[in-house]
């Protein structure tokens, strides 16, 4: 709905909403003579001013303009207060000496949040998700009606999602979002021919988060502590970083990627990052496109290996100094932890192993963490009531967590477990003690430069460390098949001095 | 002895009343030998055909089978039959067992007993002893424990993660030490191991038994058997008479067996091999390329169809000698006890139980395994009667009764080394 006055004077509303039972939020455009000032107002029944509590105005390109050079368009946001039940709600612009007036309750005028913001520009959405989470009076968008995602819930359900990795995503060729959990995020969007120089990709990160423990993960905007939009030859690459309090009690993430492969072409995916590796993170950021989709672009391996020496200057930049600092924590001289870490139970035929030797853990341990996919079935095989409390899955990572930097735990991997018992010194598993400064250690590690998915090949290279000699011959190379063999180098090169941070001061407590 | 002697669970893997194996042949024929003696014994064999109709309809985890004889329905076991899926049924297996209140539990086999129940049981009676007789290498080779290599057919002589990877390259290195660990650590708790055959123990041991308290009794082969006759036979007539006594399994060697046949019939045309325990048909179904074979031995070569263990002797007295050319270790053959029970001396591959069995030069010929020329050799060698008249005279009986009892006394008087944590661990 709109109110015309003439060519260069009009008051659009696409809708006006309740956010909250006193608070009301408008999303509109005006027109006014170029270097004509305006105001918006808002008043209910009886001229009863409501006052504004924010107000945002952007561009509005969609809006026509018969002649830009005598009027100018700009969108607005508005957030007012309302009176109890109000009878009339009435916008007034003032431009110059004239007044235009909008019945903001006409049946025109959207009065649905979620369908509103679905109709708008997604561009101006994406601003208005991001001031969501930096605007206070915008804050009740996210949680709108209740609703996951509130008031975006109608826009984002429109928005393509991307799994893991697709290929032939519009005029995509591949596209591709990874996650570590380092907190780290790779978007790659592979085109099938050469970008030009003004190609762009903008995000932003929502994730799943529980405000605590047993409370149920509700979506929140993340800010990104840091991140890399790259123009490829034939790519467009996004590398970024979660920040903040939240980061490290995200449940799930969700990326709203924005790209412009070309001036004035929209490409919009909601990402659902697969989960990765630190190696395959990095392998990814220099693999090019699929050979099959194509086409040949030169130089464009070049690109790729740069931009995978950007990314590990910023990981060191920001991980080195963390890792040096748990590496220099001083070690407490406390008893022997009755609290054992049993990583690697990712076979379920290790069960049987525990089942006929759980009075050794018994006489150990009087709580086991138990970390790997078939946790459950090897939790199973502690009997329960007559060996020790056993923990697993969310439980046993928490209690991970508590243990780091306080109680620490005895570590036991089960393949070592095993190999004890075969040498007929079961008891020799259960030597490793990981203090609670080695075990916040190890955590880090794990998150920033782990190798695989499973914390016991971190705890392998921890103890390899400990128990090894130089730290260039203490590190593993990873085996893998790397999608680009010029990245093997510079990425182990990387891994090396992350796990050699710090490993002396951890190698003297140890 | 009686007054004193311990009471015995004999728990197999197996009963004689649906299965033929050796094994379980050996444990029920333990169990009656105790049993003649007077002594207190009861037999629990796990039940296949209880266990197929516990898949259609209920049925008892435990059912009687006669006096003090048992049979447990295993359908609650994994797929690998080492262990228990089924908690509950194991549970009320191992009460019952222990509800026996013997003194003694003397396993034979862990495969479908499994090693949790074992575990389990150990810990319901800490104060009984555990004895197992090993009857093969199940634990070592996952080849269904004939260390034989999987594409080669190699034999295969140690253990070793990566050597098993490359008999199974599906499998993984954490799974062979989970398997391995969960052996090792329920069969080093065993206060006693039989080991059928020294050949045995050698391998069980290398393989992380060692040092464990253990001892080499041949199997008993029963009092029926024990009664029959020894003869040594006519060597005239016998010594040109060869006789096969088996299954015709790849690994049994009946093909080189068959393929020897006709060369050593160039050089002594008397020569006559009989096959007992298969048809020609059977035969020719396992080994089709041995056609030829059969056609070049014309009527020296006859297949007298499958016989039932009890006349195994009497049919051997009826050949000058019993060959057995198999191709794997073989562990302790009760074919081998059987021939020598009889009184017809062998001739054997020389290798793993065979050997140690039918010893070369007083119970047997060697020839190299897997040879047909050198089988050849050995039978043109074997059908001088003096050679036979010298083999017949020289080959020993099989262990008697009270000879096997006397040796299971020792074993079960043992005082085990794991019987101090297993109390322990009971606490």
């Amino acid at each position: 709905m709109f109110v015309f006055l003439d060519e260069t004077r009009q008051l659009g509303l696409d809708c006006v909403a309740y956010l909250s039972a006193r608070r009301g939020i408008a999303f509109g455009w005006t027109m006014l003579p170029r270097g004509v000032e305006g105001g918006l107002d808002i008043a209910a029944a009886g001229d009863l001013p409501c006052p504004i509590l924010h107000a945002d105005f952007h561009d509005r390109p969609d809006v026509g303009n018969a002649d830009p050079r005598q009027a100018v368009v700009k969108g607005f946001v508005l957030v007012f207060e309302l009176p109890s039940a109000p009878e009339a709600l009435t916008m007034t612009l003032t431009a110059g000496t004239v007044q235009l007036r909008a019945d903001m309750r006409d049946k025109r005028v959207e009065r649905s949040l979620p369908k509103g913001i679905a109709a708008r520009n997604w561009r101006l959405n994406l601003a208005l998700l991001r001031q969501a989470a930096s605007v206070p009076e915008l804050a009740p968008l996210m949680t709108h009606q209740g609703r996951p995602l509130g008031a975006f819930a109608d826009w984002l359900g429109a928005m393509p999602v991307l799994r893991g990795r697709a290929a032939h995503h519009g005029r995509i060729a591949e596209a591709e979002a990874l996650q570590a959990s380092s907190g780290e995020v790779l978007v790659m969007l592979r085109a099938a021919m050469a970008l030009p120089a003004e190609a762009r990709m903008d995000a932003v990160a929502i994730g799943w988060v529980r405000a605590t423990p047993r409370s149920p993960a509700e979506p929140r905007l993340l800010p990104f502590a840091e991140w890399l939009g790259s123009r490829l030859p034939a790519a467009l690459a996004g590398y970024g970083r979660l920040g903040g309090p939240l980061a490290d009690r995200v449940q799930a993430l969700e990326i709203i990627v924005h790209a412009e492969p070309e001036p004035g072409e929209d490409v919009w995916l909601r990402c659902r990052p697969a989960p990765a590796t630190v190696p395959d993170l990095l392998d990814a950021a220099c693999r090019g496109t699929a050979d099959s989709l194509a086409v040949p672009v030169e130089a464009a391996g070049s690109a790729g290996l740069d931009l995978l020496r950007a990314v590990i200057a910023r990981r060191e930049a920001a991980f080195t100094p963390m890792l040096t600092t748990l590496g220099a924590a001083p070690a407490a001289s406390a008893p022997a932890p009755r609290t054992a870490l049993l990583l690697g139970a990712d076979d379920p035929a290790a069960a049987r192993l525990f089942h006929v030797t759980a009075e050794l853990f018994a006489r150990h341990c009087d709580r086991l963490l138990v970390i790997g996919t078939a946790a459950d079935e090897v939790a199973q095989a502690f009997a329960p009531g007559s060996g020790p409390e056993v923990l697993v899955g969310e439980a046993a990572a928490d209690a991970l967590r508590a243990a780091s930097f306080t109680t620490g735990v005895l570590a036991l991997d089960a393949t070592g477990f095993a190999e004890a018992v075969i040498a007929g010194t079961p008891d020799a598993a259960f030597a490793d003690v990981l203090t609670g400064a080695e075990l916040a250690r190890l955590l880090a590690l794990h998150a920033v430069a782990g190798c695989a998915p499973a914390l016991a090949d971190s705890l392998r290279r921890l103890l390899r460390a400990r128990h090894g000699g130089s730290a260039q011959r203490r590190f593993a190379p990873v085996p893998r098949s790397w999608s680009n063999r010029h990245a093997a180098a510079p990425v182990l090169a990387h891994l090396e001095r992350l796990w050699s941070d710090g490993a002396a001061g951890a190698a003297a407590h140890g | 002895m009686a007054e004193t002697a311990p009471s015995v669970c004999i728990l197999a893997h197996s009963h004689p009343d649906f299965s033929k194996g050796g094994g379980e042949m050996a444990a029920h024929r333990q169990f009656l030998a105790l049993r003649a003696a007077g002594r207190r014994a009861v037999f629990v064999g796990a039940c296949e055909t209880g266990t197929t109709y516990a898949a259609q309809r209920p049925i008892e985890t435990v059912i009687a089978h006669g006096e003090d004889d048992f049979v447990f329905s295993f359908a609650g076991m994994a797929e690998d039959r080492l262990g228990w899926d089924d908690p509950w049924q194991r549970r009320m297996l191992v009460e019952f067992l222990a509800g026996l209140g013997t003194d003694v539990y003397h396993l034979h086999h862990y495969w479908r007993v499994g090693l949790d129940l074992i575990h389990d049981l150990m810990a319901a009676r800490p104060d009984a002893r555990f004895v197992m007789t090993l009857h093969e290498m199940l634990a070592i080779c996952l080849h269904h424990g004939q260390m034989v290599k999987t594409r080669s057919r190699e034999l295969c002589r140690r253990e070793s993660p990566l050597s098993c990877l490359a008999c199974f390259p599906d499998q993984t290195l954490e799974r062979f030490a989970f398997r391995k660990a969960t052996l090792l650590s329920v069969l080093r708790r065993l206060d006693h191991v039989v080991y059928p055959s020294a050949f045995l123990r050698g391998r069980y041991e290398a393989w992380g038994l060692a040092g464990r308290p253990g001892s080499v009794i041949e199997n008993f082969l029963g009092d029926e058997l024990m009664a029959e006759p020894r003869r040594a036979g006519d060597p005239h007539r016998l010594a040109p008479r060869f006789g096969f006594f088996g299954q015709p399994t790849p690994y049994k060697g009946l093909d080189v067996l068959l393929r020897a046949l006709p060369l050593a019939l160039r050089e002594n045309p008397a020569i006559t091999l009989t096959v007992f325990g298969a048809d020609r048909e059977d035969v020719l179904r396992l080994f089709p390329v041995l056609e030829p074979q059969f056609e070049q031995a014309g009527a020296s070569l006859s297949f007298a169809g499958r016989y039932d263990a009890l006349d195994a002797v009497a049919l051997m007295r009826g050949v000058g000698w019993v060959v057995v050319p198999s191709v794997w270790w073989e562990n302790s053959p009760v074919v081998i006890q059987e021939a020598r029970r009889a009184g017809t001396p062998l001739i054997v591959s020389g290798i793993g139980g065979m050997a140690e069995k039918a010893e070369a030069g007083v119970d047997a010929l060697h020839f190299d395994r897997g040879s047909p020329v050198d089988l050849a050799r050995a039978m043109v060698e074997a059908a001088d009667p003096a050679l036979r008249a010298q083999y017949g005279a020289s080959l020993r009986d099989v262990i008697g009764r009270d000879e096997f009892l006397a040796a299971l006394d020792r074993a079960y008087a043992t005082p085990g080394r794991a019987a101090a944590p297993r109390a322990a661990a009971a606490e």
